[in-house]
């Protein structure tokens, strides 16, 4: 009997545990430098989602108008009206200090205003309705794409979402993953897994591969990050042996190249200096997206820009070989990380199975071909689309973690971090606690001691990076440990615990143990990190624009109402098909003047509230109603009116 | 934590091949990685991390032999020990390896 009480009461505590299961759908978002893409798993198989324009991506731009927030095809369609209100890029500040040497290099061309506050870069963006201007960190601006993706998402569904995997380049470190999650948090969503961009490229991929194991590579050059990383698929197990990459090389970097040459070209042909002109640039920029995306299939293309500045016309030729030219050494670039990320997967160039071509800048014919010869001319797989590929590979991450189909059940996926994590010691020497490579979640403990006798605290600086020294390496953090019972040197235990999540996310942890007693003190607060309190005031802030935006939103809405209803009864009461003929010479005036009015007070009030439109239609419609509905009885004493168009525009 | 037998974690001979490790590890990890795992964390990450470290050393040649010689994966470098730059080095491998233990 007491047996089975036991039995019972164990079965209850058991049924009263709090289950950590996540609940479906969970998002899978492709947070790029350029362009995003949402995706879920259902039924399945992976749905890219598209957007409000149809699209199936949606691109990384955020602006401010007099009147609104614009996010994505919006706010990149008025770009050259607004260049310095319209934040792009924002991927390539996100996690980095102000004084890093790619900040200072993207704030020279950045149309928009770059700034410092507590040692990071922030975006100052001046005349926003309703403040006169406002700095935002970029995790508040990627907060806002990631924000309109779930909404994309949302829409689609029908439903809240509240789950979401984001990912990042593989050779993100700490800070820059940590602040991504952060935007993730500020949007309103829980970030379930900051996923690896070539690793989910390479889920997206290895899926249906059951086949035995398999190495591959993905190379991923993408709008502003390069990655590569090997793995080996062994029957839906997905390990992560290798990475390697650079933040600061894509699309963007070669775009930046043919805009340079044309200034000088400018420079030499019209003696015009345009460097500084904000404008001038982003028009130039436009077109040379675009002349770089078609010389991926002709080999030569013409730029016409119809007065770039000052009614000059601008009008030149690019060839492909020129375009070749002046990307050369960037495009060069890619062989280094190919090479450190094969050294350190302890493979030969023919073990590679397969090669994965990701990211839009693959579609460059000479990249292809450098990753081609690089492997000594093996075929490249081109089979999965490169835009669409990681955002996919998201999904399916998304629907592992939630357990959403017995299809990908037997799946997972185990990562690596992309660079060695370690502490100072005596001389400025990084001591690495968890190598490059290191399979993740991973957890590792090392025991340092003192260096003088008597010495009751120790300060732990954490580092990430290869090389020896500590000052060539990006520092995360750096904690105390105190109260270390004053004893020789070289006697006191301090144990080390490096923690890293799937997330590639790191805590550190510091114990004293030959005391008796461990103290545990977690990393305080890393410098690059938003505090909780700032993370709160975003989330706060970004509830006000959400709500903002729906304000701007149903102002718009209300005068579009106001303007559709005068333009069609303009149209009808003009149009001799409609009412024109059956009205009286003093209705007709009657209605033209209260439309003329109507007009005239538009023009005049241009920043009012949606309940002045509303006043105002309705005022209208007591004038023209009356006269339209009383020629409706008269006809529908004849026959049967067919209502038109006003009644539909309503 | 550490004192677990590397090759009963993995549940594989000590002769095993590399491949042998390697398929046994996949096989561990699939059941024990957090993300299949929802409603056992703790016990699924510290089965994972413990497999994970079976696997770091058994199928790295150099490591596999020290730590069958040696009973711990960087045996070799104990003998190295600097005792002018006595702050920085991994001190408990120091000691195991003066205590003997």
């Amino acid at each position: 009997m007491k047996t089975i009480f036991t039995l019972l009461l164990i079965i209850g505590i058991w049924a009263q545990q709090t289950t950590n299961q996540i609940s479906c759908p969970v998002i899978g978002i492709d947070l790029g430098t350029t362009y995003s893409c949402v995706g879920i798993f259902k039924k399945g198989t992976v749905e890219i989602i598209p957007n409000d324009q149809g699209n199936r991506i949606t691109p990384s731009v955020v602006a401010f108008t007099d009147e609104e927030r614009l996010i994505g095809e919006s706010a990149k369609n008025q770009a050259t009206f607004n260049p310095s209100r319209t934040l792009y890029d924002v991927k390539r500040l996100i996690g980095r200090k102000y004084t890093d040497s790619t900040v200072q290099y993207d704030k020279k061309f950045m149309p928009y205003d770059i700034v410092e506050k507590d040692s990071k870069p922030y975006i100052m963006v001046s005349n926003i309705k309703g403040v006169s201007s406002k700095i935002f960190a970029p995790e508040e601006i990627s907060a806002m794409v990631l924000m309109k993706m779930k909404e994309i998402s949302e829409t689609y569904l029908g439903k809240k979402v509240e789950n979401a995997i984001v990912t990042v380049p593989a050779y993100f470190n700490d800070a820059q993953r940590q602040a991504t999650k952060d935007a993730g948090t500020i949007a309103g969503l829980n970030v379930l897994r900051v996923l690896n961009e070539p690793t989910a490229a390479a889920i997206a991929y290895g899926l249906d591969k059951k086949d035995g194991e398999k190495n591959i590579l993905v190379f991923d050059l993408g709008g502003g990050t390069f990655d590569v990383s090997i793995l080996t698929i062994d029957n839906g197990v997905f390990e992560v042996i290798a990475t390697s990459g650079d933040t600061h090389l894509g699309g963007e970097d070669f775009d930046q190249r043919v805009i340079d040459h044309f200034l000088k070209v400018i420079k030499k042909k019209h003696n015009k200096d345009l460097s500084g002109d904000k404008r001038v640039i982003q028009k130039l920029k436009k077109e040379v997206e675009k002349a770089k995306r078609s010389l991926s299939a002709t080999h030569e293309t013409k730029l016409e820009i119809e007065d770039l500045v000052d009614g000059l016309d601008f009008q030149e030729n690019l060839t492909r070989s020129k375009f070749e030219e002046l990307n050369n050494d960037l495009f060069k670039k890619t062989i280094g990380p190919m090479q450190l990320a094969m050294e350190d997967s302890k493979l030969k160039k023919t073990n590679i199975d397969e090669i994965i071509l990701v990211g839009g800048s693959t579609r460059i014919p000479k990249i292809r071909q450098i990753v081609k010869e690089f492997f000594n001319g093996k075929e490249l797989n081109t089979g999965i689309n490169p835009d669409e590929a990681v955002c996919y590979g998201a999904a399916i991450q998304g629907a592992i973690i939630c357990g959403d189909s017995n299809e990908i059940n037997d799946f997972i996926v185990i990562d690596a971090t992309p660079l060695s994590l370690g502490i100072e010691t005596v001389g400025g020497v990084l001591t690495k606690i968890i190598p490059k490579g290191s399979s993740i979640p991973n957890k590792k403990s090392q025991i340092f001691t003192t260096y003088q006798d008597q010495q009751q605290t120790v300060t732990i600086s954490v580092y990430e990076g290869e090389r020896p020294l500590v000052k060539d390496n990006h520092k995360l953090g750096t904690f105390d440990l105190t109260g270390i019972p004053p004893s020789p040197r070289g006697t006191p235990q301090i144990e080390v615990t490096f923690e890293i999540n799937a997330d590639g996310i790191l805590q550190v942890s510091a114990s004293e143990k030959s005391s008796g007693k461990a103290k545990t003190i977690f990393i305080q607060n890393n410098s690059d990190r938003l505090s909780k309190e700032e993370i709160e005031k975003m989330l706060q802030d970004a509830k006000t624009f959400e709500i903002q935006d729906r304000i701007a939103k149903e102002i718009i809405d209300s005068r579009n109402s106001l303007e559709n209803y005068i333009y069609s009864m303009i149209n009808q009461i003009e149009d001799p098909e409609k009412l024109a003929n059956q009205l009286s010479d003093n209705d007709k005036e009657t209605i033209r003047q209260a439309l003329k009015e109507s007009q005239d007070w538009i023009q005049n009030n241009q920043n009012v509230e949606k309940e002045d439109y509303e006043q105002e239609l309705k005022e209208l419609q007591k004038i023209c109603n009356p006269i339209i509905s009383k020629l409706h009885q008269q006809e529908n004493n004849d026959q049967r009116y067919s209502q038109e168009n006003y009644d539909s525009e309503l | 934590m550490d004192k677990q037998d590397y090759y009963q974690v993995l549940g594989v001979e000590k002769n095993a091949t590399t491949e042998e490790i390697k398929s046994a590890y996949r096989k561990l990890a699939l059941k024990w990685h957090p993300d299949k795992n929802p409603d056992n964390q703790e016990t699924a990450k510290k089965q994972f991390q413990l497999i994970l470290q079976a696997y770091t050393v058994l199928c790295d040649n150099q490591k596999r032999a020290n730590y069958d010689k040696f009973g711990t994966a960087d045996g070799e470098d104990q003998m190295n020990f600097d005792f002018d730059d006595f702050f920085a080095q991994d001190f408990e491998s120091m000691m195991n390896f003066m205590m003997g233990d």
